[in-house]
Formats: C-alpha cells, structure tokens, sequence
C-alpha cells in the first residue's frame, strides 16, 4: 500500500520512511503541503502521515484541502504533533485528520496508527463492493432510478427509529442501523438466477410464472448462506441472509417462501417488507403509475397486522416526513452522501495532557 | 507517552540516548550514522541562528528554530537538549520572555556537548555503536 509522508523537517522524514518501509508500505515523501496536495490529486495514495507545522500550507490546511475536495476513494489522514500542542490536535481533527501522533513517536505505535487506518479503509471498500454487487443484480430490471439507494436509506431510518424504542434497546443498536443500511439493497440478489422471460415480462404472471420468481428469496439467501459459511464471523452476511430469504414474508403468516407469521419473521427482514413496499408503492412501474406518499400511506396502514408488523408501521409514522424528503431527493445526491460515509474516530481519541 | 513525557522531567535526562535513537530507527544503523551526522553538521549553524533571533528580539523566529530543534532532538535521543529547546519555543511565545537569556546559553552549551558526543560516535564503528544502544545508551 502507498503511503506519502509529508514533513518539512528530513531527520523525521527519514525516520518515518524508515519505519513505514519496515512495516511493508511503500513511502513517497514530500516536504511540503502543496507537493503533497498536487500528489494526492492523482488518486495514489489512500494514506497520508503529516506533520502539523510546516511553513506554506499547514498539516491542518492539508486536511482541510484534503477533505475539501472529491478524492478518488477516502483518503485516511494522521497528524503528527509536538508532545504538548493538544490544540493543534483538536483543530487537525476538526478539520478532518482522522488521528494523530505525538512525535517523536515509537515505531511499534505508529504500527497500530496503520493498521487502524488499514482497517477503516478496507472497511470502506468492503461497503462499496456489497452496494456494487446490489446494483449489478438490480440492474436487470430496474435500470432506471435509484431504488437500492433510497432502500437502504428507509430501513436505515427506521431501524434508527426503532432504536429509541425501549422494548428494542437490546436488538437495535447503531451496528444494527449501520448493518441493515448496508445489506438491505442485497434483498433482490437472488434475481440474478430468475429467467428474462419472467424478471422482464411486461404483463402479469402466469402462476407457474410466479412460482418461479418467487424463488429469487431462495437463490438468494442460498448464495449468501454459503458466503456466510465460509466466513462465520461476518455478521453482514447473516442479515444479508435474512433480508434476502424473508422480506416477502407476511405478518399474517401469508407471504413467501416459507410463510413464517409473526416474530418467526426477523425483525431485518420485517423492515425491509415495508421498505420495499413504500418505494414499489411511490416509484413508477410498467404496470403503474408512481403513487403519491398520501395514497402509499393509507396502503401500508390498511397492511398493518395482516401485511406489516404493526411495530414497523408505527415506525413508519413516527419518521414519515423523512420518508417524503428520501423519496423526493434526487438520487445522485443520496449516492454522494452515502457511498463514503465513514465512522468517525474523533470520540474515542484520548487527547494528551497539556504540560 | 513515556518519552515525551519524560521530556519535561528529569528523570530521563540524557546528553544523547542512542538507545532510544536506535529503537526508533528499528535497528537501521546506517540511518543512525546519517541522522547523527546531520545533527553533527548543522549544530553550529543552528547556534548562531539561535543568538542571532535573540539578538535582533526576534521571538517568532527564534520560536521556529527552538521548535524545529525540539523536534529533530528528541528525534535522535538528545533529551536534555529537547526539554530546553521546548522552554525556549514555549517562553519566546509568551508574553514575559524574562529569562531567555540564560536558557539559550545553556541551550548553546548543550547542542555543543551533544555535537562532540555525536562525533566522537560517528568515528566509532557502526558495531561499537550498537554496543552502546544495547547497554543502556544514555552518556
């Protein structure tokens, strides 16, 4: 992995090289802000180490260009500090590092500052090739509009609202939330194994048809069942699993493949239905026209306990104006803000002491 | 922490402590000899820097090289040298810079003891050097 280090002052640029080499980087150095700004621009380097006072530009300017601007993927940011300028570490977080170090610093902390930020990056990447995965299989049917990106951001939402509930405290917490945003669009991956002649068939179903593509849950949850065998301690993969093979599922017990009622329906694959529901309802089809919020409103009210958890579709209320302002936002700007969301570091920094 | 820590306090107070400069390093001696020599080459340039800012009343720049010096100190394992130059960046930026005098010459006289030290070890063997990291370094 390439890494560009950036400080005015050769003693510690050579350090630092030295160190980042031992641990298998590949270091370019520059010494100040700008070389490092223009050297950033070509998309190279994913990683950058820069020291805070430099004459020109800043390290806290780098960050703040940095973060000013749209780079090819994020690019993770740490700081280097003098031992007791708490108050450069706090405007270099501000304006977007996402750690930093006291120097001189020891090589064996500076080894766990990268693999921290080795971590989130590839956390990042992880996230883009599960939405580009939902996409691609999304793509055979629905090539226009942006109906995963406004999915994940529904059951996001009411997940989230359902978090504030006291009877979910235990389920529903924000690794919840960050899990369902993420593998919600998965729902619809079975598809891939349905053929044209059913996916893109313009009039209705034959029920030999239906019974086909009733099948996409399975395919589905199938293919993410032997992903999630292989690697166990990926918790996405189990609700990736869930959301696929029961999001048609019915509160009454009605729905498909395995009619499971009730809370035999997990409570990922019960906020999807709705999700999915509200979006189908409000987007146009072949077959329709796209349904104001008002008239998908009254549809998902008269499925509360026959087609929907009750819980969900209180739920539901309880955010609706946010679900009006997903469904009217252009969905250019929901990818833009949400592709590269990344968690923040800041809270559980522990700054030094000044002495 | 514990090293920069140590750096305003006496506990860890040596002229040149290879231990750590070797540590840091990661065993990369021939990058010792070339930090060492460096500092070695620019120390003299440094202390007339140093008078020539206080001279003049210049304390942003006499600020700038303490901080500088600071760094690349405590990068090569001066301490003693690190802790003054940190007084000297931090009094030349307060308001009351009453006693600068004093520190800067006992700033001078330390760089200049740091310089022979670090000559007289660029002239040993790259092993005997490693020797004396590996016994505890300090003076």
């Amino acid at each position: 992995m390439n890494i560009l280090l950036v400080d005015d002052d050769p003693t510690n640029l050579a350090v630092l090289e030295n160190s980042v080499r031992c641990f298998g980087f590949e270091p370019t150095t520059v010494e100040n802000g700008r070389d490092a700004l223009r050297l950033i621009r070509t998309g190279s380097f994913q990683m950058v180490i820069s020291d805070i006072e430099m004459p020109g530009m800043s390290g806290i300017e780098l960050c703040r260009e940095i973060r000013g601007r749209a780079t090819n993927g994020y690019v993770y940011i740490i700081l280097l500090t003098s031992y007791c300028d708490t108050e450069s570490v706090i405007k270099g977080l501000d304006a977007g590092a996402d750690d930093y170090m006291s120097k001189p610093f020891h090589p064996a902390e500076l080894q766990m500052r990268l693999r921290a930020g080795k971590r989130l990056l590839s956390l990042e990447g992880r996230d883009l090739v599960i939405f580009t995965m939902a996409k691609l299989a999304d793509h055979r049917d629905n090539e226009t509009g942006a109906h995963l990106e406004r999915m994940r951001l529904y059951t996001q939402l009411l997940a989230s609202e359902l978090s504030n509930w006291p009877q979910y405290r235990n389920t529903v917490d924000g690794q919840y939330v960050r899990l369902i945003y993420m593998t919600s669009p998965l729902h619809d991956i079975g598809k891939v194994g349905i053929p044209d002649r059913i996916l893109l068939k313009p009039g209705p179903l034959t029920p030999e048809e239906f019974e086909i593509m009733k099948t996409h849950t399975i395919i589905g949850a199938e293919t993410l069942e032997s992903a999630a065998q292989h690697y166990p301690e990926a918790d996405f993969l189990r609700m990736a699993y869930e959301i696929a093979l029961t999001h048609h599922e019915r509160w009454d017990g009605s729905g498909y493949p395995n009619g499971l009622a009730g809370e035999q329906i997990p409570l990922c694959g019960r906020i999807t239905a709705l999700a999915d529901v509200y979006d189908a309802l409000t987007s146009r089809r072949v077959y329709k026209p796209a349904f104001s919020h008002e008239k998908a409103r009254r549809i998902i009210l008269d499925g509360a306990g026959s087609h929907f958890d009750p819980a969900i579709v209180q739920a539901f209320l309880n955010v609706e104006r946010e679900f009006i302002q997903i469904q009217h936002r252009a969905a250019t700007d929901c990818v833009e803000q949400s592709l590269f969301q990344v968690p923040s570091f800041r809270s559980s920094l522990n700054l030094p002491m000044t002495v | 922490m514990a090293t920069m820590m140590a750096l305003e306090t006496d506990a860890c107070d040596a002229l040149l402590n290879s231990n750590s400069l070797v540590e840091r390093c990661m065993g990369n001696l021939d990058l010792v000899q070339r930090l060492l020599s460096r500092f070695a080459d620019s120390g003299r340039q440094d202390c007339e820097h140093l008078e020539a800012a206080l001279r003049a009343g210049d304390l942003r720049t006499l600020a700038s090289v303490a901080h500088r010096l600071k760094g690349n100190s405590a990068t090569i394992g001066a301490e003693r040298m690190a802790r003054l130059a940190s007084r000297i960046e931090r009094e030349s930026k307060s308001a009351g810079a009453a006693n600068l005098d004093s520190v800067l010459n006992s700033l001078v006289a330390e760089i200049r003891a740091v310089q022979v030290e670090v000559s007289q070890r660029c002239h040993e063997s790259l092993d005997a050097f490693q020797n004396l990291g590996a016994n505890g370094g300090g003076e």
